[in-house]
């Protein structure tokens, strides 16, 4: 393998560096300074001023869209974390090999299915007169008030998020050593025991990346606290959403965006080196 | 003029040297191997001559020109690779045409000349096969017929048996012996195994550690080995530190840990007495016997423990001081001495067959 | 050995629940696209095909079809060459700043989409792109690319790295090395690539939504009604994004898996 840069090399070379400096850097970067821009008779001017900040990060309804989203996003990545385990713990250790993977092609499947119409699905089942109240009046109970409460923005989140937590838990599992956890229980380690303090241990690092992507997946999402959820009180996508598309505000909606990215990254940084800490 | 020469190569990647200062010349329809363990350069060498590594250094010289700068392709060395490289997605014939079909040979003439070498290579009968539908042996010969149908000068190999079973290797060295016998072209064999390099090459490079240990005739290596480094490497050989007692002509007298023992040595302007010297004897120069014999150097020993090799024991002795000795006596010959673990013996050699490292 | 069967069953049970979860918004939708009540609910109206016959005679559907076929089609040929070429770069070269290069290539899945919306919309304005098709198409390219470039750097991991160097040694130039070995082995997985990139910028809404002006796509008038009222149609055309995506994935599946021991 020579390391010359001929015209060959720089052909498979620059495409992809080419396109994302132009497509992905460009636009972020734009976005952040965009934060500092004026909007003048809805006209955007270019500019360095801090008014925008100012004006989002004085006002209220800023700081509690934040802590609502924070909230949210960790609530559900909490719920859908331990939702998600025993199934994946399930698929890794206790079901045959071509089980699995066909548990892994089906959960596979709803990233091919419209997210939209699945949101619909629920927004159809989950309403006051829905298939749900109506199962569950069968058995005599209900009405329960499922559409536009947190419940309905979890139920969301999970349809978004499930399938892609399992299957990442699920790798992480069933790439633990077997032999570790024999060893365990040869040592006389309860069930309890064995998996508290070396299955999850083992597979700490695919856990927390499951639920690192779920963090970001449901801090990003409109689609499920706008249409479940209700929208009261909005979160930072509904935020950028309104200012963006009804107030034609682009610089303040870049200043949520960039509060979002920075929020981000503290968490990925955060969970990331969690992840591999202490491990030699 | 030679055909190939390697003139003060050096070969670095990043801080380490991979191949240092070698000079080597190849014979036009020689047989080469070159031999070391993994790591020693034998590789690289073989690739900076097909190309695919660039000198850092030196000259490397085809048929009198330097071809340090030419690409692979434009090179004639194709080479038979370790792991095939077969192309998975053609058939036999389709990876048999490769070359020819790479410099424009049009269709029914590539095919008639692939045809040719599948048929020297006996798998003509495959040509329509796809490559995963072979076993190892057929496939070595694909690759064979792939590197040989451009009629190449050089053909290059790099231990292209190492993936084949015990029986199927010693029958492509008679293949591959045949083969180069027949075309009279330069074949250069990288290999690890000495069975391989000494069954088939006329020649042998053995290599440590980026540098050339010793170039010559499989026997003389092998009888004859220029460092202490080739005569471990070659195996079945006890080597022993020791001092010139006394030189009487040809006769040289030396202490060792196997007691004084008397060695004949042409070349004694290099000795003098007190020298201290490194003696080595082949396995197979020691004499087994229940009593004492009638050579020049005896000592008792008792077996420590014997494996059969095919016809061949090997044996490790033990003398009386504690000393290790490695024996290789065909099995027909030890048969009445009733050998078992334990068994007292006296071995004896003649002085011819102490050899003194230079 | 009786608490390790009771531990089975409660897992198979607990594993069925979690499918019949994730597969419930699924069925319903095909389900409800043949149900007549408006507002559909248990107990089932009657069956019908009124949502989809609405659906088909209206034009501006067939206009979001051929602009989400036309995205597709074109974020997915433009995806799946920008990840071979990066995907074989990395296979093949060492140099300085590599993961550099690496992590530029595969972080916008890890962007919310929201943000890159917002990011394309603005961008795209201030260099005259926007509001056209060949807007999302960009965008789309952007999200895809990355999921190109993994599926064909793992067909390139199976790849001997001394493929290439053989052919080179039997006379064939870099040029014809490429397009000689290095493609005919990939062949499968840019097929791969192009219909999973094809199924997922068919799904995409958000970035689309910012930047489509009024060239919508399917996911996106799907939005725009979802924001009005209740309305079965979307079941309907759900249903046929549904078998679409579905189709793209699976072919992606099959000639991924099939074993490439057929001819070039």
């Amino acid at each position: 393998m020579k390391n010359k840069l001929d015209l060959y090399a720089l052909t498979w070379r620059m495409p992809v560096i080419v396109w994302q400096l132009l497509f992905f850097v460009g636009p972020l970067l734009f976005m952040i300074a965009m934060s500092f821009f004026l909007v003048k008779n809805y006209r955007m001017e270019e500019a360095f001023e801090m008014k925008n900040w100012i004006k989002m990060t004085s006002r209220g309804y800023f700081w509690d869209a934040y802590l609502y989203t924070v909230f949210l996003a960790s609530l559900s990545t909490v719920v859908t974390s331990l939702l998600a385990f025993p199934a994946a713990y399930g698929l890794a250790f206790k079901v045959s090999e071509s089980t699995r993977r066909w548990a892994i092609f089906l959960l596979i499947i709803p990233f091919f299915t419209s997210y939209l119409v699945r949101t619909f699905s629920w927004y159809v089942i989950l309403a006051e007169s829905g298939v749900a109240n109506a199962m569950l009046a069968y058995i005599g109970l209900g009405p329960f008030k499922m559409l536009n409460t947190i419940f309905g923005s979890i139920v969301g989140y999970l349809t978004l998020t499930f399938p892609l937590v399992i299957i990442l838990q699920t790798l992480s599992l069933s790439n633990i050593d077997r032999s570790l956890i024999e060893a365990a229980q040869n040592l006389g380690a309860g069930r309890l025991k064995t998996l508290w303090s070396v299955t999850i241990p083992s597979a700490k690092v695919g856990l927390i990346i499951g639920a690192v992507f779920c963090f970001i997946l449901s801090f990003g999402d409109f689609v499920a606290p706008y249409y479940l959820g209700g929208s009261k009180p909005p979160t930072l996508p509904i935020l950028i959403i309104d200012t963006t598309k009804a107030g034609q505000q682009w610089p303040r909606a870049a200043v949520v965006a960039v509060v979002m990215m920075l929020t981000l990254m503290t968490v990925a940084y955060t969970a990331i080196s969690l992840a591999y800490r202490k491990r030699r | 003029m030679s055909q190939i020469v390697f003139e003060n190569v050096v070969k670095r990647f990043g801080d380490t040297v991979a191949v240092e200062e070698m000079n080597l010349s190849v014979e036009q329809g020689e047989f080469l191997a070159i031999m070391g363990s993994s790591g020693c350069g034998k590789t690289t060498t073989l690739r900076m001559l097909a190309g695919l590594e660039t000198p850092s250094d030196g000259e490397i010289r085809l048929n009198g020109k330097r071809i340090n700068e030419l690409k692979p392709s434009e090179r004639e060395t194709p080479l038979v690779w370790q792991s095939l490289a077969l192309f998975p997605f053609l058939s036999v014939i389709q990876n048999v045409e490769f070359g020819l079909r790479m410099r424009g040979i049009d269709a029914e003439q590539r095919k008639k000349q692939a045809l040719v070498w599948l048929e020297k290579m006996e798998i003509a009968d495959l040509a329509e096969r796809q490559i995963d539908q072979l076993s190892g042996g057929q496939k070595q010969r694909v690759a064979l017929a792939r590197a040989l149908v451009t009629e190449p000068p050089v053909l290059l190999l790099d231990e292209p048996l190492s993936a084949l079973d015990a029986n199927l290797v010693v029958r492509m060295q008679g293949v591959l012996s045949r083969l180069q016998k027949d075309l009279g072209i330069t074949f250069i064999y990288v290999t690890h195994s000495q069975s391989e390099a000494f069954a088939m090459a006329d020649r042998v490079v053995i290599m440590s550690q980026g540098k050339i240990e010793q170039v010559g005739a499989p026997l003389e290596v092998f009888r004859k080995p220029a460092s202490r480094f080739v005569a471990e490497f070659v195996g079945s050989n006890n080597i022993f530190g020791g001092k010139v007692q006394s030189i009487e002509g040809t006769v040289v007298n030396i202490e060792t840990a196997l007691g004084l023992m008397t060695a004949e040595w042409e070349n004694r302007a290099a000795l003098s007495v007190s020298d201290a010297v490194e003696v080595v004897i082949s396995a197979d120069n020691f004499e087994i016997t229940s009593t004492k014999g009638e050579n020049e150097n005896a000592i008792r020993c008792s077996v420590v423990s014997e494996e059969f090799i095919g016809t061949v024991v090997s044996l490790l002795l033990e003398t009386e001081s504690g000393v290790e000795l490695k024996i290789q006596k065909q099995q027909r010959e030890i048969a009445e001495l009733d050998l078992h673990v334990g068994t007292e013996l006296w071995i004896n050699w003649v002085p011819d067959a102490v050899y003194l490292l230079p | 050995m009786n608490t390790d069967r009771l531990i089975r069953w409660a897992i198979w049970l607990y594993l069925l629940v979690v499918f019949v979860f994730v597969f419930t918004p699924i069925i319903t939708s095909v389900i409800f696209s043949f149900n007549s009540d408006r507002f559909p609910t248990v107990p089932l109206g009657s069956f019908t095909t009124k949502w989809y016959q609405t659906v088909i005679s209206d034009p501006d559907f067939w206009k979001a079809v051929r602009t989400s076929l036309l995205v597709s089609v074109c974020s997915g040929v433009l995806a799946t060459l920008i990840g071979f070429c990066t995907a074989y770069t990395d296979f093949r070269y060492q140099f300085r700043f590599k993961g550099a290069y690496i992590a530029l290539a595969l972080l916008p899945p890890t962007i919310p989409l929201i943000i890159l919306a917002l990011a394309m919309l603005a961008w795209l304005s201030k260099i005259g792109a926007s509001g056209q098709v060949w807007s999302i198409i960009i965008a789309h390219t952007v999200l895809c690319a990355p999921f190109a470039m993994g599926v064909i750097r793992l067909r390139l991991q199976q790849m001997d790295p001394d493929l290439e160097s053989a052919a080179w040694n039997l006379g064939a130039s870099e040029w014809s090395a490429m397009k000689n070995v290095v493609l005919p082995f990939a062949k499968p997985a840019l097929v791969s690539a192009f219909c999973l990139t094809m199924a997922v910028s068919f799904d995409e809404f958000t970035v689309s939504w910012f930047v489509s002006g009024l060239n919508k796509t399917i996911p996106v008038a799907i939005l725009e009604v979802l924001q009005g009222t209740v309305d079965p149609q979307i079941n309907a055309i759900g249903t046929f994004v549904f078998f679409t995506s579905m189709t793209l994935v699976i072919i992606a599946q099959l000639i991924f898996t099939a074993r490439t021991n057929r001819s070039s």
